[in-house]
């Protein structure tokens, strides 16, 4: 026997109490709780003062064409308010949609895709109906750990920004889900194989008008847009590579 | 007393999991160095591992979400597969031409991650389709390099790439397939968190190492490599950094 070898029980012990050690001195320095998420690569939007209650408003119309086969998967066509500079404006004050809630029973997030409205709240529901614990974290363009919860627990969040968030859970594979947190209410939903999409109650002005696929194969779309009172404006938009 | 030896033998098996579990890799040798990038996979925060009345509970709930076509299993951070680390700068290594194979079986992907390294103009990974009939599968890029293959039943194609990137690779026929291929002309190393992530032969510099856990936040360091030298890193592959949030 080499007297490396007779050292590495020696070795071994050593290198358990530094784990052991590694792993009390990490409980200490955890980090406390963070208010916010990181908003990676998402987008915030300043809301200003207007209200969409008050605003006159008109309607957003249009055909999408696909320079080759489409995934039959969902794509969202929204609209962002442009300021005097054409860039993102204020996007006005909305009322957010209802929360909604998302089941984590038997392993599966339900629904698995959704979009939703900026400050729109999410409510996870651990619904299992034996004890297991559940975890939910977001990656994406919005990262951030809604942590571990038990059975007959849930986790709330709101969204405050827009992009695209993947929901996994850290305890079980293949618990995956996919939101769109679309900057305001003024958004369609095509499914599938739809090709056509209607916005109504779109308060007039100028707005961008973008895509976003649930399957990415085609690069994403933007025009500019006018909203007219009562109005109704037609779109074509084009989805190529 | 039984705690007591309780710790001795959790403290046997940790050193004979040290001892067994040690890699050898070669010693750096003349003028170039070598990063070492161990892959710790650490569990969710406060998740110690299923109790045994935890295991019983999955393994119920996952015979019958098999039976339902839904798998119910424990994320193994101890044994992730298909992570991919990149050291940005470094010279293309001799990847394991391993890494560049997909197979596409009744299950899926056969894997969440892989590597195609460039060569000249393109890069290039093989396609087993083993289904029934023929594939088409394309890969999205947000760059100009996004690509379409058709692969035949029982056949192997081979499908070249014309830019470095991250894509992602989706199925025609199956959409709810999805993979990421690294198309990369630095070194890199794709493979299993059990295993620690070896660049040989590195010219001295500065370089940057990223990690791209599959479904985890990535991990990137800058690092020096010095002449002669092997320079360890450890990654952690968890979501333990990420903020916390919620109500």
């Amino acid at each position: 026997m080499t007297s490396t070898m007779r050292k590495l029980p020696l070795l071994g012990v050593a290198l358990a109490v530094t784990v052991v050690a590694t792993v009390a001195i990490k409980a200490q320095l955890a980090p406390a709780h963070l208010p916010k998420p990181v908003y990676a690569k998402s987008v915030a939007y300043k809301d200003g003062e207007w209200k969409w209650a008050d605003a006159k408003k008109g309607t957003v119309k249009g055909t999408v064409n696909f320079s080759t086969r489409r995934p039959q998967q969902p794509i969202v066509i929204y609209l962002v308010r442009q300021g005097e500079d054409g860039k993102p404006g204020e996007q006005g004050v909305y009322d957010a949609p209802a929360e909604i809630e998302v089941s984590q029973s038997g392993g599966k997030f339900e629904p698995s895709f959704a979009v939703l409205v900026r400050k729109q709240k999410v409510k996870f529901l651990n619904d299992e109906e034996k004890e297991i614990s559940h975890n939910v974290y977001f990656l994406g363009d919005i990262e951030a750990d809604l942590g571990i919860f038990d059975q007959g627990e849930s986790r709330e969040h709101d969204f405050e920004e827009a992009g695209e968030v993947s929901v996994h859970c850290s305890i079980h594979k293949r618990m995956d889900a996919k939101f769109y947190v679309a900057p305001s209410p003024a958004f369609a939903l095509l499914e599938a194989d739809a090709s056509t999409f209607e916005i109504k109650n779109v308060p007039a002005g100028k707005y961008t008008l973008h895509t976003w696929q649930k399957q990415k194969r085609f690069k994403d779309f933007e025009t500019t847009v006018e909203v007219t009172d009562g109005g109704t404006t037609s779109v074509t938009v084009e989805m190529a590579r | 007393m039984k705690t007591a030896a309780f710790s001795a033998l959790a403290m046997l098996a940790l050193m004979m999991a040290a001892c067994a579990s040690a890699p050898s890799y070669p010693e750096p040798q003349g003028s170039n160095g070598q990063i070492l990038v161990n892959l710790q996979g650490e569990a969710k925060e406060g998740v110690r591992g299923p109790k045994r009345e935890d295991v019983r509970e999955d393994y119920s709930v996952r015979r019958t979400s098999i039976e339902k076509g839904e798998a119910f299993e424990r994320v193994d951070y101890d044994d992730m597969p298909d992570v991919v680390v990149v050291v940005s700068g470094a010279p293309v290594l001799s990847a394991s031409p391993a890494a560049s194979e997909l197979e596409l079986n009744d299950d899926g992907f056969s894997r969440d991650q892989l590597l195609a390294t460039m060569k000249g103009a393109s890069a290039q990974f093989t396609l087993r389709n083993t289904r029934g009939s023929a594939v088409h599968v394309y890969g999205f890029n947000e760059g100009d390099g996004s690509f379409e293959a058709e692969v035949g039943s029982g056949a192997l194609g081979t499908v070249k790439v014309s830019a470095p990137g991250r894509y992602d690779v989706y199925c025609d026929e199956d959409e709810s397939l999805h993979c990421v291929l690294f198309v990369v002309d630095s070194a890199a190393w794709v493979g299993s968190s059990e295993a620690g992530a070896f660049f040989n032969n590195l010219p001295p510099g500065d370089y940057e190492v990223t990690v791209y856990p599959p479904r985890l936040p990535d991990w990137s360091k800058q690092v020096k490599v010095a002449p002669g030298k092997r320079t360890t890193l450890t990654a952690e592959l968890t979501v333990n950094n990420l903020p916390k949030v919620g109500k």
